[in-house]
């Protein structure tokens, strides 16, 4: 009789304060878990179609703000990398469909009709240099895409800078034969070094020394010019060609723009150079700024950071 | 003899287009600057324009001019390395749109069916 009066007197209380714990429980966690479930039924209606929704942020405790605005900012820098993903397949698209209609139109007026050797002989070296140029532009546009989204390919060491700009400044010479361009440098006497991916900075100054030949007239110059300040390297290469018109200069290192209407616009490579140079800067957390004058000349500044000795 | 105009500023297509049409029996005008080709449609006698757009800074060019002040004297077909739909959405009045790349047994097709139709 003592036991089950013992029993009851204290199971109950204990079986109404466990429900009532659980039930406060039950309240707790849901509270918790509901910018969770919001943000989950945003995350469903995600896809790469459609990467527009947001978590409303508004009605959120300062606690779970903190969660929302970061899961926000994901989507949008994914948003961010579709566009560009989709941006650069039109642009592929359309650099690659102008070699194709020459090469298919020269192809096609050829087979109309018995032709001589000769001109049989124009139209495969046309062919051929059209493939050699989609080659250019697909890698130029593989490489950009690489650079943006896995830059662990690099391969940082220390570069002696004089030695690496003397050997560029010996291959820049082989470039400018044809056009009888002169090129000089100015080194300072003593050098120092920087770290970085030595293929990559290569690539970086030769194309911006392509980008000046290109758009320099016979008998111009082009010149080198080092100087180490603070803790800077400050690499200029300036030239006497046509030069660039104040507003296009922001838009050189934009992969769409090409800055002068010369004669033959597309036959003038695959118009990623500059871009691809600003990405290889960006990725040396370097920095390239263009002063120019029309008719002039242009200089292009490249800023490394020197290591400490 | 009917008369065609063509305003493309990429040489090799320009060259590709004239001695296409010329073998097919038309007169052939080039120019690879628009405003060139706008004194010559002015002076008259042009059955046919074809004109390269590109894309997208047609509006405000002077290529977007020559669109809105011959487009009814002239027939234009429009010509672009992009698609279609896309042409279309851009400019308006055209009799015809063409992709470069589409080739040029195409394009002749479409060059006879405009001279043909009655504007």
């Amino acid at each position: 009789m003592v036991k089950g009066y013992v029993f009851v007197k204290l199971f109950i209380p204990i079986l109404i304060a466990a429900t009532l714990l659980y039930l406060v429980w039950r309240g707790i966690v849901r509270h918790i878990m509901k910018p969770v479930k919001k943000i989950a039924e945003i995350a469903e209606q995600i896809t790469h179609e459609d990467l527009s929704a947001r978590v409303d942020i508004k009605h959120s405790g300062a606690e779970t703000k903190y969660l929302i605005s970061s899961f926000n900012d994901m989507i949008s820098r994914l948003e961010s990398s579709f566009k560009y993903i989709v941006e650069s397949n039109s642009y592929i698209a359309h650099e690659l469909k102008t070699p194709i209609a020459i090469i298919r139109g020269e192809a096609e007026i050829a087979l109309k009709k018995e032709r001589d050797k000769e001109e049989y002989k124009k139209v495969i070296g046309i062919a051929l240099d059209e493939s050699k140029k989609m080659l250019k532009t697909i890698e130029d546009l593989l490489l950009l895409t690489k650079m943006t989204y896995r830059p662990e390919f690099l391969n940082f060491e220390k570069i002696d800078l004089n030695r690496f700009l003397n050997d560029i400044h010996e291959q820049s010479k082989i470039l400018t034969v044809e056009k009888n361009i002169s090129v000089d440098i100015n080194v300072p006497e003593i050098s120092e070094q920087v770290k970085g991916d030595e293929i990559s900075l290569r690539r970086l100054f030769f194309n911006i020394i392509d980008n000046a030949i290109k758009f320099t007239p016979q008998n111009g110059q082009i010149k080198i010019n080092i100087k180490y300040k603070k803790r800077k390297a400050i690499v200029s290469i300036s030239d006497t060609g046509m030069g660039i018109a104040e507003k296009d200069i922001p838009k050189l290192f934009d992969k769409f723009f090409r800055a002068n209407k010369e004669k033959n616009r597309y036959t003038s490579g695959s118009g990623l150079g500059l871009p691809i140079a600003q990405s290889i800067a960006e990725l040396h957390k370097a920095n390239i700024t263009v002063n120019s004058t029309l008719g002039k000349g242009s200089t292009f500044i490249v800023t490394l950071s020197i290591l400490p000795h | 003899m009917k008369r065609i105009l063509i305003i493309e500023d990429e040489d090799r297509i320009r060259k590709i287009y004239t001695q296409l049409l010329t073998d097919e029996g038309f007169e052939v005008i080039e120019s690879s600057d628009a405003s060139e080709a706008y004194d010559v449609l002015n002076k008259g006698g042009i059955d046919l324009v074809l004109l390269d757009i590109k894309m997208p800074v047609i509006f405000g060019s002077i290529l977007y001019e020559v669109m809105q002040s011959f487009h009814d004297k002239v027939k234009v077909i429009v010509s672009s390395v992009y698609p279609l739909d896309e042409q279309k959405r851009i400019v308006k009045g055209a009799i015809d749109y063409h992709d470069k790349s589409h080739g040029t047994q195409l394009l002749i097709e479409k060059v006879k069916k405009a001279l043909a139709e009655n504007k």
